[in-house]
């Protein structure tokens, strides 16, 4: 019976090998168990030991992966109404930071959820989670009249969760340090405009 | 080529046009009633739109083939809905811009299910990757554009242009594909709303 500690040394492995192999276009969907068993240096057979699919895999560590992209989403979470931009790009920015190694992993999430319902269930759970705390500072702030009280709270923290979620993930150029800091300004410039910049 | 091989060819097009209409129809309906699309196979597909799997690959080569004809299709038609908000005017309103991307909302639900299908056959076909791919940069171009020229004319705010357009395009797509599945039909306008206001305070109203 394969135990926790040996199933953790074999994602250990698993891992960096998927992200070795989820460059530019190249999809989790088409990427074979052999190909990342290859790439992991091991067995086809070993991977079957663990996971009955690729889709259990990623079931099986997505749940950490995303509580830990999450963590560093705290420090966003926190700010209040009126933090300056430069407060905001900081904030993103280890949002960034704290996404990052998880990134060819999320994609892999991403696109197990849309045929696997315990991968869909654990990404929307942490998506929630995200929106939540998000929609939470916004009533903050609108109660404190320092956000805009034009913006609703719920359906805004929906749209820009959701929009830092599939970017960090799906736009390539955040994976490449000379195009990162350009899209880290954008980003950051919609959140400051859309949520911190104060009533009219 | 003479008359009659000509008027061969144009039925043949036509009865293929036909078929993939219905088994597109069959596709939707298929997906309404909550088939996954992993489990729209061909054989289901064909079986509900009345025609053997053998008339099937006659005409087609497979789902992904019926797809890509469709998205070629339909790609001219959701480019110029996009149209409204590109030519979006120094003059134009926080209305005019909802208007304006509220026919976009309304043309990607009207094909939410294909457009869905269409994603999830990406990610195991490089082709139909490729050309889902290249219209949603050809989306981004055009939002580049608009606001480079917005720039210039001194309506749009100064920030950096091909990665606000980028973010905004990954926001509106994923919202878009994941409000074909979730949203009801109520949370429309909040979402129109939601979507409005961001667009509206990065780009035309900013500080």
């Amino acid at each position: 019976m394969p135990s926790a500690a040996s199933q953790s040394r074999l994602t250990g492995k698993l891992l960096p090998a998927l992200q070795r192999l989820l460059v530019g276009q190249a999809t989790f969907t088409e990427l074979t168990i052999g190909h990342l068993m290859a790439e992991a240096g091991m067995s086809r057979r070993t991977f079957y030991v663990y996971f009955e699919d690729k889709a259990a895999f990623i079931r099986e560590v997505a749940g950490l992966a995303l509580d830990d992209a999450l963590t560093s989403c705290e420090s966003l979470w926190s700010l209040p109404g009126g933090a300056s931009k430069a407060e905001v790009r900081a904030a993103i920015c280890e949002m960034a930071d704290g996404y990052a190694p998880h990134r060819s992993l999320m994609r892999a999430v991403s696109e197990t959820a849309t045929y696997d319902a315990g991968v869909r269930e654990a990404y929307l759970d942490r998506l929630t989670y995200a929106s939540d705390r998000m929609e939470k500072q916004i009533l903050e702030g609108q109660r404190a009249g320092d956000m805009d009280a034009g913006i609703d709270a719920a359906t805004t923290a929906v749209w820009l969760s959701t929009m830092l979620a599939a970017g960090f993930a799906d736009l390539d150029a955040m994976a490449d340090p000379e195009t990162r800091a350009a899209h880290l300004d954008a980003v950051a410039n919609i959140v400051w405009q859309t949520m911190f910049r104060g009533p009219e | 080529m003479s008359t009659r091989g000509r008027r061969t060819r144009q039925a043949r097009d036509a009865r293929r046009d036909d078929i993939r209409r219905a088994l597109l129809l069959s596709i939707e309906q298929l997906a309404a009633e909550g088939l996954p699309f992993a489990d729209i196979t061909v054989d289901r597909v064909a079986s509900r739109a009345g025609i053997s799997r053998a008339k099937f690959y006659v005409y087609f080569h497979d789902m992904a083939d019926v797809l890509q004809a469709w998205f070629e299709a339909v790609t001219e038609e959701l480019s110029q809905t996009t149209e409204p908000w590109f030519r979006m005017a120094p003059a134009s309103s926080k209305e005019d811009l909802r208007t304006a991307l509220e026919t976009m909302q309304a043309a990607f639900r009207t094909h939410a299910v294909l457009l869905g299908a269409l994603h999830d056959t990406a990610l195991h076909d490089p082709d139909v990757r490729a050309g889902y791919r290249s219209f949603i940069q050809r989306q981004i171009d055009a939002l580049t554009d608009h606001i480079e020229r917005g720039q210039r004319d001194g309506f749009i705010a100064s920030l950096p242009a091909r990665e606000t357009a980028e973010w905004l395009a990954v926001m509106a797509e994923r919202m878009q594909r994941e409000m074909a599945t979730g949203a009801a039909p109520e949370m429309l306008e909040q979402h129109l709303d939601a979507f409005t206001e961001i667009v509206w305070r990065t780009l035309y109203a900013a500080r």
